[in-house]
């Protein structure tokens, strides 16, 4: 008896912020300039300098090895057991050498494949749906998550002319692309827009909302972790300690990379200290 | 697995949607049904009169509001869905998990709640199952264009019926205009009818059932509901569900409560659950 059909658009939407199949993805050009520009600025340039990004004199920024279905690793195959990575761009890497990330120390360590399944600005939620669609073409036997900012969650975006489909929002930030959206599709003057920006801003800083959120997620990616024998290891990103959120004070100590004096190479992201740091958290629990 | 913990809230603190239903009302309800002939008829037909009387579905609650014994540790089963598994407007001795135990012979729990979704359902099951520690889940799952949506201060099940949206809740009507409320409905309900809305829930919502049923070394069997309307691509088992109705003539009755038994009882023992699906 077939209970169900195979999912007629979760599966095909192929939503990624690199094209798939783009080989040594280079940063764009108004980022480069932004490098030209930071090399003249001294301070930034100690900043880049103290972050690797500087080798003899010269500015060099990383690039991006792209597979057919949107991700930063191989493309996809079964032939050994890998480990799955999962989270936003401080999985991902952006704006950062791959041997410097945190997935590639851990691959290195363990010795084993990794599937970087993780999208720069995603959450939790798309987490879930890039090991939905892929875990079958591939083989691993631990799933490591840095879990995303709390503060992001997936909706359905309407796209004009085409099929809509998931991404992320970020209902925080008035300018989100969301919020676009809905002036567009449902004509809201600006009285409406503050009160629904405002009833989402309540909704975001509430634990009870944002716990259920993340753990149903963790669950069903738990879920599909168990009917790959794979074992599960999380830890939340940065971004929970600063408002609170979390109960427990996660590798509290580390938070000392927010000091750490490297970034990633758009001067935002955290740099090769903070990747390090989430490999070694991960090794350790592996140890325990 | 232990989950992210907060500061301060857990699963314990969610909120489920008509635990609570008024009995009295329900009562109320059922007797103004027999005053028209169409339902006098129907109920006739389906079990309702006995001796030439009315015999109405009466409803008890465990402390916890569901219609079933108290909680405790031995061979059972949990049932989790929605009217269908509760037994709205039926006699509980004609509900699904009833039958269901007597093929089975082991007792059930029945936690199934009148107009639940997958999401509330994933969340009772996380809040009971350790008082229960059933061998088996059969999971008949609810209409998919039902939400599990967060009104202001805690979720509710959000579905097109007016009492449940946002715009007809007293708390956020005393905060928001109303023509907030209405767009946010149809923000809402834009989403929940959406078919991709509708697979993702039913792919994140079966994993994560499926996940707590392992930590609990419980079985899970599931069964999208075949009399549910849902608005998404999804086959169901072909399955009689019109020929007898429940007092209400809504509500499909005793002989469909009996075929999903007989599937579940078909299915629990075989490897199709949910991972030959995915």
């Amino acid at each position: 008896m077939i209970l169900r059909q195979t999912s007629k658009t979760l599966f095909k939407q192929n939503k990624h912020t690199f094209a798939p199949g783009t080989r040594d993805y280079l940063m764009e050009k108004k980022e480069v300039t932004n490098l030209e520009k930071w090399q003249k600025d001294s301070v930034k340039r100690d900043i880049l300098e103290a972050s690797g990004f500087i080798v003899n004199n010269k500015i060099v920024p990383p690039s991006y090895s792209i597979n057919s279905s949107g991700f930063r690793c191989k493309e996809f195959n079964k032939k050994s057991t890998g480990i799955v990575t999962l989270g936003c761009s401080d999985t991902f890497g952006q704006y950062q050498y791959l041997e410097k990330t945190w997935p590639s120390i851990l691959g290195s360590y363990l010795n084993q494949e990794v599937w970087n399944l993780s999208n720069p600005g995603g959450d939790i939620g798309s987490n879930y749906i890039s090991l939905l669609k892929h875990s079958k073409s591939i083989k691993y036997d631990k799933i490591f998550i840095l879990i995303p900012s709390p503060y992001r969650e997936l909706y359905l975006k309407k796209i004009e002319g085409k099929k809509s489909g998931f991404t992320t929002r970020h209902p925080l930030g008035e300018d989100d692309k969301y919020y676009r959206q809905l002036v567009k599709h449902y004509i809201v003057n600006k009285d409406t827009f503050k009160e629904i920006f405002y009833f989402n801003v309540d909704t975001f800083q509430n634990n009870l909302n944002r716990m259920f959120y993340i753990n149903s997620y963790l669950d069903a990616i738990n879920g599909i972790a168990r009917k790959n024998n794979a074992k599960i290891y999380f830890v939340p990103n940065i971004t929970y300690y600063q408002k609170n959120t979390v109960k427990e004070p996660y590798f509290v100590k580390q938070l000392k990379a927010r000091h750490a004096p490297d970034l990633a190479c758009d001067l935002k992201h955290f740099g090769k200290t903070y990747q390090k740091i989430i490999a070694n958290y991960f090794i350790k629990m592996l140890r325990n | 697995m232990e989950l992210l913990e907060f500061d301060n809230v857990s699963f314990n603190d969610l909120n489920i949607s008509n635990l609570s239903w008024s009995e009295y009302s329900r009562v109320q309800k059922q007797k103004s049904f027999l005053k028209d002939q169409n339902y006098r008829a129907n109920a006739k037909k389906n079990g309702f009169y006995k001796y030439g009387k009315p015999y109405l579905p009466t409803y008890r609650k465990n402390k916890f509001g569901f219609r079933t014994d108290e909680f405790f540790i031995t061979d059972s089963f949990i049932a989790l869905g929605d009217s269908n598994t509760y037994g709205a407007y039926q006699h509980e001795d004609r509900t699904w998990p009833y039958y269901l135990t007597e093929l089975l012979g082991i007792k059930n729990f029945n936690l199934g709640v009148p107009g639940s979704s997958i999401d509330q359902c994933y969340v009772i099951l996380k809040k009971y199952i350790e008082l229960i520690k059933p061998q088996y889940v059969f999971f008949l799952i609810p209409n998919l264009n039902r939400n599990y949506t967060w009104l202001g201060d805690n979720f509710s099940v959000y579905n097109s019926e007016p009492e449940s949206t946002f715009s007809s809740n007293t708390s956020l009507k005393s905060k928001y205009e109303n023509l907030t409320l209405c767009i946010m409905d149809s923000i809402e309900l834009d989403n929940i009818n959406s078919t991709q809305h509708q697979e993702l829930k039913y792919y994140k919502y079966l994993d994560a059932i499926y996940n707590v049923c392992q930590e609990h070394n419980a079985t899970l069997i599931h069964l999208l509901d075949p009399s549910a309307s849902h608005s998404c691509e999804f086959k169901v088992p072909d399955m009689t569900i019109d020929d007898s109705y429940a007092l209400d003539f809504k509500h499909f009755g005793h002989l469909f409560m009996m075929r999903v038994a007989n599937y579940f009882f078909k299915h629990y023992d075989s490897k199709t659950n949910i991972q030959d699906f995915i």
